[in-house]
């Protein structure tokens, strides 16, 4: 039977095995992009995504998702939707309206490791960790630099690569 | 030097009023108005979206009692109202009309489609309003879903319910 939707419309929902698979999928093509030479721009651009959707398959793991559990489009939204009327201590929302929001997803992620309780303090340290690296990450990633065709000296962003890194290697705690 | 003095922007919730909100809430749950044309935007409009493999399911609150009241204090009574089944949400959100249109979360809008004098526009109105219907503006009725099958559903009521209307689903945040 012919099939009329898009390619896009034909794909499988979003699970959290999912994103953890394309996680590191990035990852694996950002590494390659950044060893090769005028391809830096384009490693950042993978190296992020790979953040974003470690940080967000974390999460979703962390509120009680299973491996495939559908993620759709409208239940993501949902998700953002409460992180963005949760208020951060100092009176910020959780989450920006950034379409990739990637600290408001580590900053969401802590507070729903937070919600039974008290959190251990290697869990809380490590979810703090997760917060500075999202924002480091996220300092090369906007879309400011996401969007520019130039080249960038490799040495000019050496620090973004360990926290893209350790994002995507990211477990939401000892019950994730 | 001048004295500059904040306020806090976030009133703490009063016993009584969660009383309140709550009793509301469950009131709706144990008998909700289906079939009822409400004329008020203060009743609340509950849509219970299942996840896909999954036993829990999303909760979604749209009501207007939510002003001023943080995110916390709304998950929790609506938790709170359903009591026992509370285990089953995977999340529990309160949003007002326009916090719901600003976060796109009732993407899809069941929209008549009727030429003029196809349809009485009253009866149109009333259907809206039966299946979920939010009212604004001057007597205007919006009639939005968070998930597409929801929508297909009330699609399908308005079908029966008013023989003579047409309908259309109609995403909004593509």
């Amino acid at each position: 039977m012919w099939e009329s939707r898009l390619p896009a419309e034909r794909l499988a929902p979003d699970t959290v095995a999912s994103l953890e698979r394309a996680s590191v999928s990035r990852y694996k093509t950002a590494e390659i992009l950044r060893l090769r030479s005028g391809h830096s721009l384009a490693a950042i651009y993978f190296y992020g995504f790979s953040a974003e959707m470690a940080i967000s398959a974390a999460y979703f793991r962390s509120a009680g998702f299973n491996r495939l559990t559908h993620i759709s489009r409208d239940l993501r939204n949902r998700r953002m939707a409460q992180a963005r009327q949760l208020r951060h201590v100092d009176g910020r929302p959780l989450m920006n309206s950034d379409p990739h929001p990637i600290v408001g997803w580590a900053r969401f992620l802590h507070w729903q490791r937070a919600i039974p309780g008290e959190l251990e303090p290697p869990d809380s340290q490590r979810l703090t960790e997760v917060i500075r690296m999202s924002h480091t990450v996220y300092a090369y990633w906007r879309p400011e630099l996401r969007s520019r065709h130039a080249t960038s000296h490799p040495k000019r962003w050496r620090k973004y690569v360990a926290p893209s890194g350790g994002l995507s290697k990211i477990n939401p705690g000892s019950e994730g | 030097m001048p004295v500059i003095r904040g306020t806090s922007r976030v009133n703490p919730l009063g016993a009584d009023r969660r009383s309140e909100l709550l009793s509301a809430l469950r009131q709706e749950l144990g008998a909700p108005n289906e079939g009822a044309v409400r004329e008020d935007r203060m009743v609340p409009i509950v849509f219970e979206i299942p996840i896909e493999l999954s036993d829990k399911k999303d909760v979604l609150v749209v009501w207007e009692a939510w002003r001023d009241i943080r995110s916390e204090d709304r998950s929790s009574i609506i938790l709170e109202a359903y009591g026992e089944d509370g285990g089953s949400i995977a999340q529990a959100l309160g949003v007002t009309y326009d916090e719901a249109i600003e976060q796109q979360v009732l993407p899809y809008a069941v929209q008549p489609m009727n030429r003029r004098g196809e349809a009485d526009p009253e009866a149109v109105r009333n259907a809206m309003i039966r299946q979920g219907g939010i009212l604004f503006g001057d007597k205007k009725v919006d009639l939005r879903f968070p998930s597409l099958q929801l929508a297909q559903d009330a699609f399908e009521r308005l079908v029966q319910d008013l023989p003579t209307g047409y309908w259309s689903i109609v995403q909004t945040n593509s």
